[in-house]
């Protein structure tokens, strides 16, 4: 965590040390206050989320302010770290609103995982302790996204970035006909509603194989005919020859979906490319797993 | 683990005259060399078992906490510094989170002078295995 910190601005040996210097005292301060003063160490892996926490809080304080790791090293780390939590709570401000908005967008379609996902992050602003531990994410999130987000993000910034991804899937849910969905679930399992299913991926899988056939994608329905059809456009094509199909699918999917900017065409390409390699798996065999 | 966690850690200039002023009454001395001795025991007990430390480390509290015991004399001293840091280490680890460092040093005198006679075996076996079980006995009837 240091190193990537140093290393974005290149520092000289000398000022490296002087940055090690004042962000160990800022540690050791996180470790007092963690300990009450009652202790003069605490576990490597205790320590470990301490630092990674601070390094999480002043590049908050960086990017906030459109400073760097040199700039930094002329003030002083204590008011730094101060105005660094200061946007960690703008951005928890963020989250609070994402997650408000990602709960009357969530899809009238009963999902557990995403449910107690939602329920998990709200009562994670209680246990969000910003001062020792903001680099941690203060719940459990069951519910997977089309596109994980990367383990780059921590925090608050993990929990924005998976709420931006999910109201953006929720979209996409909603111009689907419940209904259909619905059918297309069960298909799966009865018991769906109990099982990891992400909801967006569902609908678009169908999706983008409806417009591979060049039907419509709103009835979400891939008949036994339909899979056969599929088939025979992928046996034997070169792996280069698919993800083509499948992005023109996807862009068309896109434009269906009334899609303009570069952001959410984006996440719909990439995830329609990532079908390949179960395309690949199950071409002869009738597409099951990947069309339902 | 980041290196830099591992690359940090200095001991204070005056730490060896702090234990020397600390255990002068018991007219126990630690050389430069005992003590060098001391701080890279001091370095291993760390790494084997996970610590990171801040501000200097145990030792001046744990020649506060033994210089009078009855058990320790000129010949033992360093050496039974060496094995009691040791051991406050590996239960402060154990002990993580269910009391300070001061309640540790205090329960492993009373115990190093009473029921282990001296023997760090059986201070290590028993008496500080018992303290352990004791504090997380505690701590389960505070969490249920």
């Amino acid at each position: 965590m240091t190193d990537l910190m140093l290393a974005e601005n290149s520092l000289s040996p000398e000022e490296a040390l002087l940055f090690h210097q004042k962000l160990w005292v800022l540690l050791e301060e996180a470790a007092k206050e963690y300990t009450n003063g009652e202790s003069t160490s605490v576990s490597s892996e205790t320590a470990q989320k301490l630092l990674t926490s601070v390094c999480f809080v002043l590049r908050q304080y960086l990017s906030g302010s459109g400073k760097t790791a040199r700039d930094l090293l002329f003030e002083d780390f204590s008011e730094a770290f101060e105005h660094g939590k200061k946007s960690v709570l703008k951005l928890c401000d963020k989250v609070r609103a994402q997650w408000k908005a990602a709960c009357s967008t969530a899809p009238k379609i009963p999902s557990l995982a995403l449910s107690e996902t939602l329920k998990g992050i709200n009562e994670g602003f209680y246990h969000y302790n910003i001062d020792l531990f903001s680099a941690e994410i203060p719940c459990t999130v069951t519910y997977q996204l089309m596109e994980s987000v990367p383990e780059s993000f921590l925090g608050a910034e993990y929990l924005s970035e998976y709420l931006e991804r999910l109201l953006l899937e929720n979209y996409i849910v909603s111009r689907f006909d419940p209904k259909a969905l619905r059918r297309l679930l069960i298909r799966i399992s009865p018991f769906y509603s109990e099982m990891l299913i992400n909801l967006c991926e569902t609908a678009l899988q169908n999706a983008v194989g409806l417009s591979l056939l060049g039907k419509d994608i709103f009835g979400l329905e891939i008949t036994f005919a339909d899979r056969e059809k599929l088939s025979d456009i992928f046996i034997g094509a070169l792996d280069s020859s698919v993800i083509l199909f499948l992005e023109k699918a996807a862009e068309k999917v896109c434009d269906a979906l009334g899609f303009t900017d570069v952001n959410s065409r984006g996440y719909v390409i990439r995830f329609a490319k990532s079908l390949l390699p179960r395309i690949k798996a199950s071409a002869e065999s009738g597409m099951r797993g990947v069309f339902i | 683990m980041d290196y830099f966690l591992t690359t940090k850690n200095e001991k204070p200039k005056n730490e060896l005259e702090l234990c020397n002023s600390f255990s002068a009454k018991s007219e126990l001395v630690l050389t430069e060399e005992e003590y060098q001795r001391l701080c890279e025991a001091h370095q291993k007990a760390l790494d084997d078992f996970s610590r990171v430390e801040f501000g200097g480390g145990i030792l001046p509290q744990l020649v506060k906490t033994f210089h009078r015991s009855k058990y320790i004399n000129r010949e033992n001293y360093c050496d039974m510094l060496e094995e009691l840091q040791r051991v406050f280490y590996y239960f402060r680890g154990e002990c993580d989170g269910l009391c300070s460092d001061a309640e540790i040093l205090a329960y492993m005198r009373k115990a190093f002078d009473g029921e282990a006679a001296g023997n760090i075996e059986f201070l290590v076996g028993t008496s500080m295995e018992r303290f352990c079980m004791k504090l997380r006995g505690r701590r389960n009837e505070y969490l249920d």
